[in-house]
């Protein structure tokens, strides 16, 4: 393989990491604070990418009104299904997990009946279609996007985390609720804050995600959903830093086992999911090795 | 959850079985027929005819599918408002909706033959969903006449499947012949979603002619895969790029295409892309934009294409009807119904032996000229070449059978 060409590759990767890393954070910031794996992560992930396309192909809104809209009523959505679904199921964990399951697909089938799954493209600012060469190599414009736009978010996040009162208490409630709740933090509240700091990173995510592959239906949540929850529990699904490595590493290992293998590119996925199934044998904690909580009776 | 995979398993099962059977040189379709004539001759064609004969469509109406579904239905429709009576009854078209998958295409079929009881069924567009139709249609000798489906399993060793669609042998025969001899190629890259039938078959079909006219064994370089649902195609794009082949085959999903065509030209690929008839969607050149421009593929139909009164009868109510221009599916759809009211009307009866010989003998012109089938019930027609220019669907050459 030549210079050139693992250079690509690596940008392609590394576009894909950090795509894969976002939506990630998603699953564990909910997981972190209570324990629940949102199954409907990548729906609201694609209600973002659905609604901003359909405020400009339906509205003749302009991407940067559309897209902040659209934001504003998947937060709002977030908030309503951890109200309504979530939130009385919350003492049965396997049951809620059940809930977000049906959460999911009732959101995808309402989107069916709705808007019909024709895909769509999806509106994006034109500077995004550009691209930079460095001799052979490509770096599109959206990728430099994705990669910076990533970093900035996981920055503010990490400072939000560790620094602030809101992120102490999310941390709190993530190591004991009953006696967070002692200290005076309000559990509902500090979960309802994880929910629109969940659900903002699947919207900046499916921004992102639809700009670079530039289509929406309502179908478009389950694979970026599914990879990434697979990345958060490479990565140790609760644990943040967890999240971006263990996303970033697995877009990375999808690009680099097509390079290493050309005529397996199919399999992919498959390289993915035995990944998965490896980590939950042998460290289930994941790269980080989040400690297995011990389920309270 | 449980009896989904109960079903595909069924199905899978059902699929394989098919599969061996397909290969055996020609099943009992002959002798079945004949088994059946002269039970028929005991009872005289005193044959009441039902006040509304039904006719069965199963359509991709949501799922992957649902754009491709829905153009075939606008062309199911408006054949059936220019034409609503067979035998001075009315049609009822009963539409089900098969979700895209094959499971739930097998279960729609058994719906229409079970619960509605209907003559004949009209569909489906995606060769995948035709097979798993097929195996419960034939079972009941209920006739069926797939639109876009072109894998030539649909209507094999299926004595009572039709199709109003050229097969892919012939379609990729005819994108290797365009490419080698108007494009010029020398080389080529194939990027196939191995997930679906249609591509798969289209692809080989693709790959066995380009040689044949290359006359180099070497001239394909390389058969990359993906499957249905991926969206980056980045790592498979590089590859091409270091390969440089003169075209790249892509018999793809028009969505998947869309994207594929987008990431190529940011990768600088200068190529040029060939598909096939699943191209032929509007959102394609949507989704891709700009990047679409000097992308080429075969279809079923092109308005300046085809030069019979029927075909500018059909596109001016087409464009009068729906202010679009009608493509492969919706052409598919109207010559489907048409050809099946016509084999209805000659038959002088709904049962599926009779509308079966009937359309055996089709002598019908559609939208697309003369439609006759050949042995294994496929229709003979040309294929048309398609250009994307200036953000246009571009006629480019017409490829006629032999």
């Amino acid at each position: 393989m030549t210079t050139d060409l693992f250079l690509q590759f690596l940008v392609n990767g590394i576009a894909l990491g950090a795509l894969y890393a976002l939506i990630a954070i998603g699953y564990t910031i909910i997981y972190g604070v209570v324990q629940l794996i949102n199954a409907a992560h990548g729906e609201f992930f694609m209600v973002a990418a659905f609604l901003t396309m359909w405020g400009v192909l339906q509205y003749q809104l302009p991407w940067y009104v559309s897209f902040p809209i659209s934001m504003l009523i998947v937060v709002g959505l977030g908030l309503l299904v951890d109200r309504l679904a979530y939130r009385p199921l919350r003492e049965q964990k396997t049951s809620s997990f059940i809930g977000a399951v049906s959460v999911s697909f009732l959101l995808q089938n309402l989107f069916v009946v709705l808007f019909t799954s024709r895909a769509k493209p999806f509106p994006h600012p034109k500077i995004l279609d550009e691209v930079l060469t460095f001799g052979n190599v490509a770096l599109p414009v959206v990728n430099i996007f994705i990669l910076g736009v990533s970093v900035i978010l996981f920055l503010m996040l990490f400072f939000l985390v560790t620094y602030t009162d809101v992120g102490r208490a999310m941390r709190a409630i993530s190591k004991d609720m009953e006696v967070s709740q002692l200290m005076g933090v309000n559990p509902n509240k500090i979960i309802a804050f994880a929910f629109i700091l969940s659900t903002f990173f699947a919207s900046v995510g499916a921004f992102m995600y639809c700009s670079k592959f530039p289509y929406v239906d309502p179908f478009t949540g389950v694979i970026p959903g599914l990879k990434a929850f697979i990345g958060a529990v490479i990565g140790g699904i609760g644990s943040i830093p967890g999240a971006m490595v263990g996303g970033f590493l697995l877009g990375m290992f999808e690009i680099m086992i097509v390079a290493a293998f050309p005529e397996l590119t199919a399999f992919r996925d498959v390289f993915a999911y035995v990944v998965l199934i490896l980590f939950l044998l042998f460290r289930p904690g994941g790269i980080f090795n989040v400690r297995v909580r011990e389920e309270k009776v | 959850m449980q009896t989904k995979k109960i079903l595909l398993y069924l199905l899978t099962v059902l699929m394989v079985t098919a599969l061996v059977l397909g290969c055996a040189p020609q099943p009992a379709a002959t002798p079945a027929a004949e088994e059946q004539k002269p039970a028929e001759e005991q009872k005289p064609a005193e044959e009441v005819l039902p006040d509304v004969i039904k006719i069965g469509v199963n359509e991709t109406m949501t799922g992957w599918g649902a754009a491709y579904g829905d153009m075939t239905w606008k062309g199911i429709q408006l054949a059936h408002e220019q034409k609503p009576e067979v035998l001075g009854k009315k049609i009822e078209l009963v539409l089900v909706d098969n979700k895209s998958e094959k499971s739930e295409s097998a279960l729609a079929a058994q719906r229409l033959v079970e619960v509605e009881k209907v003559v004949a069924v009209i569909g489906v567009n995606s060769s995948s969903m035709s097979m798993a139709q097929n195996e419960v249609l034939d079972k009941a000798k209920i006739p069926s006449m797939a639109t876009a489906a072109t894998n030539p399993l649909v209507t094999q060793g299926k004595p009572y499947a039709f199709r109003a669609a050229f097969i892919d042998p012939f379609q990729g025969e005819a994108a290797a012949k365009f490419a080698v001899e108007e494009m010029k190629a020398k080389t080529a890259v194939l990027l196939v979603d191995i997930a679906l039938d249609y591509p798969v078959g289209l692809a080989n079909y693709f790959r066995s002619n380009f040689i044949k006219f290359t006359g180099n064994e070497k001239s394909v370089l390389a058969y990359l895969s993906f499957q249905t649902g991926d969206r980056d195609f980045t790592a498979q794009l590089t590859q091409i790029k270091s390969l440089n082949p003169d075209i790249v085959f892509a018999p793809n999903e028009y969505a998947e295409l869309g994207a594929i065509l987008q990431q190529a030209k940011q990768l600088g690929i200068t190529a040029k892309f060939l598909a096939g008839d699943s191209a032929d969607v509007p959102e394609l050149v949507q989704i891709a934009g700009e990047n679409a421009e000097g992308f080429m593929y075969t279809a079923q139909f092109h308005p300046d294409a085809f030069t019979n009164p029927e075909s500018k009868q059909f596109v001016e109510a087409f464009r009068a009807k729906y202010n679009i221009d009608p493509e492969t599916f919706s052409v598919t759809g109207y010559d489907g119904y048409m050809l099946l009211r016509d084999a209805i009307e000659r038959a002088g009866s709904v049962n599926g032996d009779k509308i079966r010989e009937a359309l055996i003998n089709t002598k019908f012109v559609g939208a697309r000229g003369l439609t006759q089938f050949d042995e294994n019930h496929n229709a003979i027609l040309a294929v048309p070449v398609i250009e994307i220019k200036g953000g246009k669907k571009t006629f480019r050459y017409l490829v006629e059978p032999q």
